[in-house]
Order: structure tokens, then C-alpha cells, then sequence
């Protein structure tokens, strides 16, 4: 059972390491998840948006995120800010040092990326909501902003959680490449255990597990709450159950 | 920056190369891979209807980084048994492994395409290929596979433009594509710009896919 002692919790296995590493993925994913709802929203107005330029700029951001491979916009992201945070830190305080850590540049590109799938996901919804809810609002005197929060925004959940409960389900996923810019999370944990266990089956084997357990848990609970959010419309209001 | 890609030139038309080849075959093989299993998870509700869930959500829930870890490096732990197994040749090679990994995600994400384009296709043609005496084999290989097939090729057009982008993956496990090309230049210069020059190969590549997709979709109209 010697497999049993590289696992335990204590200074001899990994165990609490792992643990440590589990958090720092649920931290990052959880951390990034609200950026990414928001930026969502944001790049679908873009757009919609009135002005060309604005447009051109949220069509671009969506073909950019959406062609290029996360681990390469991940990398770009993290060399990229690092010069420019170098360069501006030798500017206004020329013989200090500042560096990105990891966990902002994993936030930052992996909010980028979901946020690109996202919007299309916000305008979806918005189809689905219908334009008649917001012309009824602003009939009843209602400002725009007032109308999105008050009157869209309630009922755009609904249409909305689908989308992106598979997207917190990629997001979850990817938060794994963040370990090639050497954040602490649980793959790179494993691979540090595999440097001095040898043991690459067990460890990764186990990460796999841990993994799939949470996309589990995710979508049971992404089931949930799109009953909960369906409680009290028929089948078809629904677009089918 | 003109010169990190005018003067490497060869190797990145090489990683370009080999991106499309291991993304196109894979897609290609996961195809095939898929089938079976879509066809357990719409028909069969014993076990082997069980059997294909399960592989779908394992696949689906492991991100392919570790998988392609767990394949390459956990095959590695036992060594001593696959080479006497005499399957240490594949299992010691990075491409293999690699495209191992890749079959086996991409499959578990066709099947449930191919499987929902299945579902969709009305009870009323099934039974007119009853009414018309064609044998349940017949009926699936010249009706049903033909429109399922037309039905799914917008998402499966989107799980290739996925796999190309997952290939750059490979790089980690030391494959020579694109991004493993983009990693090998930028150790031996430190300039980011190799990383743009990268940027910029999957952008046209996956753009050029699009392109090609939507006017194959144009032709084929008629069948969704």
C-alpha cells in the first residue's frame, strides 16, 4: 500500500498539498467566473453597439478569443503584461520590481476567452426575452438602465444559465493550462508529486478524478437551478424541458 | 519580427503542417470512435446505453491536458508491462499518445453531437423505412446516417475548429506543432514577438476552416 503513504496528509505524502492545490483551482475558476459574466455582457453591446468602430472592436475581441488556442493567448497575456508592467514600473520608479503573478494572468486570459463564447450566449437570451419587454418598459417611462436591471435582467437569467453553466463547466477545465505559467493549482501540484514520487498514473490519475467529479457536481447543479428558474412556465415557454 | 518568421521559415510551415495533420486526424478517427457510442446513448437504454454515458462524461470531464499527461507520462509507471505487452512502442511516443488523447476527447463530444442530431430526426421517417421494408441496417446506413450526418455538420464543423485549437496542448508533452515550434523558437531568441507569429498561423487557419465550412454547409441546405 505504498501508494496509500504518497497520498496522505502530512509532510511524508501529498495529500494536504493537493488540497491546497484543489483550492487554488476553485479560487481561480470562481474568481474569473464573475469577470467573465460581466465582459459577456459588455462585448455583446459592443456589438449591437451604434458607433462602427465600437462594433468592429467586440467582433474582433469574439474572432481573436475564439480562434487563437487558450494556452497561447494564456502565454501572451502573462510575457505581455509582465513588459508592460516592467516598463511602466521603470518609468515611475525606476529600480523597483513588480511582477504578474500567475493567478492574475490566468484570470485575465481566461476571462477573455469565456467572455468571447459568453456573449453570444447574453444574446441569446436577449432573443429570447424579446425585444417587446424592453419597448413595454420604455413605454412605461422606464430608463434604459432601469429597464435592463429592473424588467430584462430577471427574466434573462432564465435564458441565460444554460450557456453559460457550460461555459463555468470549460472555464473549470482550462484552469488547468494555468499550470504551465507555474500557478500552484492541482496540476501542477501533480506534477510536482510525480518529481519526487514517480508515481505519473496515480497522481494524474487522481487529478482526473477530482475533475470529473466536479464538472459532475456542476451540472447536477446546473440542472437544478434551471428547474428551479423554470418553476411556473409550461413545457413549451420553456422551449421544451 | 518579420525576420523571427521569414527566418524559420521551414519550421513553422512544418508546425503548421503537423497541426492540421494530428487535428484532422483526429477528428477523423474520433469520428469513427464516435459512432458506436452515439448509437448506444440514442437507442440503448440497457447497459450498454450506461457503458457510452459513462465514456461521455469521463472524456468530457477530464480536461485534455490531463489526459494527454495521464496517457504519456502515466503510461510511464508501467512500462515494464506494456513493453512485454508489446505496446511500449506506442506508448513511448509523444505524437501517439498525443493523438490518443485527443480521439478519445473529441469522441466523447461527437458522440453526443452526432447522438442529438440522431434524436432529432422525426419517428415518421422511421417508419416509412419500415412501410418500405428496408432492413433496420439499410435504414440507418442510407436515411438516417445521411440527414443525422447533414444535421451535425455545423457542430462537428465547430468541434474540428476546437481541435485545432486543442492540439497546441501537444506542445506540452513535447510534440513539434505549431505551438510546440512557437515554444522552441522562443527559448532560443526570448522575443514574444514568436508567440504574435503563432497567434497570428492559428487565426488564419481557423478563419480559412470557417470559411471552407460555410460554403460546404451552403451546399448541403437542403438536408437540414
Amino acid at each position: 500500500m505504498t501508494w496509500l503513504n504518497s497520498l496522505s496528509y502530512g509532510s511524508g505524502g501529498w495529500g494536504d498539498e493537493l488540497l491546497h492545490g484543489l483550492g487554488v483551482t476553485l479560487a481561480l475558476a470562481i474568481a474569473t467566473f464573475p469577470f467573465a459574466v460581466v465582459l459577456s455582457f459588455l462585448i455583446h453591446w459592443a456589438k449591437v453597439s451604434r458607433y462602427a468602430p465600437v462594433r468592429l472592436f467586440g467582433r474582433a475581441y469574439t474572432t481573436v478569443f475564439k480562434s487563437l488556442p487558450e494556452i497561447l493567448t494564456l502565454l501572451i497575456l502573462y510575457y505581455q503584461s509582465q513588459a508592460i508592467v516592467s516598463w511602466l514600473v521603470g518609468v515611475i520608479a525606476p529600480g523597483s520590481h513588480v511582477s504578474i503573478s500567475p493567478f492574475v494572468a490566468g484570470m485575465m486570459s481566461l476571462a477573455f476567452v469565456i467572455s468571447a463564447y459568453g456573449s453570444e450566449v447574453v444574446r441569446g437570451a436577449l432573443n429570447a426575452v424579446g425585444k417587446g419587454q424592453f419597448e413595454a418598459a420604455a413605454s412605461l417611462g422606464l430608463s434604459p438602465t432601469h429597464a435592463f436591471f429592473k424588467v430584462i435582467l430577471p427574466q434573462l437569467w432564465r435564458h441565460a444559465i444554460p450557456g453559460f453553466g457550460n461555459l463555468w463547466v470549460i472555464l473549470l477545465k482550462d484552469t488547468s493550462l494555468v499550470s504551465v505559467i507555474t500557478l500552484f493549482e492541482l496540476t501542477h501540484v501533480a506534477s510536482m508529486a510525480i518529481n519526487t514520487t514517480r508515481q505519473p498514473f496515480l497522481f494524474f490519475g487522481l487529478i482526473a478524478v477530482i475533475y470529473v467529479l466536479l464538472v459532475t457536481v456542476s451540472t447536477r447543479a446546473q440542472k437544478q437551478l434551471e428547474k428551479r428558474v423554470s418553476r411556473g412556465f409550461t413545457r413549451e415557454e420553456n422551449g421544451d424541458a | 519580427m518579420l525576420d523571427l518568421y521569414f527566418g524559420e521559415m521551414s519550421r513553422w510551415t512544418d508546425g503548421l503542417i503537423l497541426t492540421t495533420v494530428m487535428s484532422t486526424l483526429s477528428v477523423v478517427i474520433g469520428f469513427f470512435v464516435a459512432l458506436p457510442i452515439a448509437l448506444a446513448r440514442s437507442r440503448s437504454k440497457g447497459i450498454t446505453g450506461w457503458l457510452a454515458l459513462g465514456y461521455v462524461n469521463i472524456f468530457r470531464g477530464v480536461p485534455l491536458l490531463v489526459l494527454m499527461f495521464l496517457i504519456y507520462y502515466g503510461s510511464g509507471q508501467f512500462s515494464r508491462e506494456l513493453r512485454s505487452a508489446g505496446l511500449w512502442w506506442f506508448f513511448r511516443d509523444a505524437y501517439y499518445c498525443g493523438l490518443l488523447a485527443l480521439v478519445l476527447n473529441t469522441a466523447a463530444y461527437q458522440a453526443e453531437i452526432i447522438r442529438g442530431s440522431l434524436d432529432t430526426i422525426a419517428t415518421s421517417v422511421r417508419e416509412t423505412n419500415a412501410a418500405l421494408n428496408l432492413t433496420r441496417w439499410t435504414s440507418f446506413r442510407r436515411v438516417l446516417l445521411p440527414i443525422a450526418f447533414a444535421k451535425a455538420l455545423p457542430p462537428l464543423g465547430n468541434e474540428y475548429i476546437l481541435m485545432v485549437k486543442a492540439t497546441s496542448l501537444l506542445a506540452i508533452i513535447t510534440v513539434f506543432d505549431l505551438m510546440g515550434q512557437a515554444r522552441m523558437i522562443f527559448s532560443e531568441t526570448f522575443n514574444l514577438g514568436v508567440y504574435y507569429i503563432a497567434a497570428a498561423h492559428y487565426l488564419v487557419l481557423v478563419l480559412l476552416i470557417e470559411w471552407v465550412l460555410r460554403r460546404v454547409e451552403a451546399r448541403i441546405k437542403w438536408m437540414a
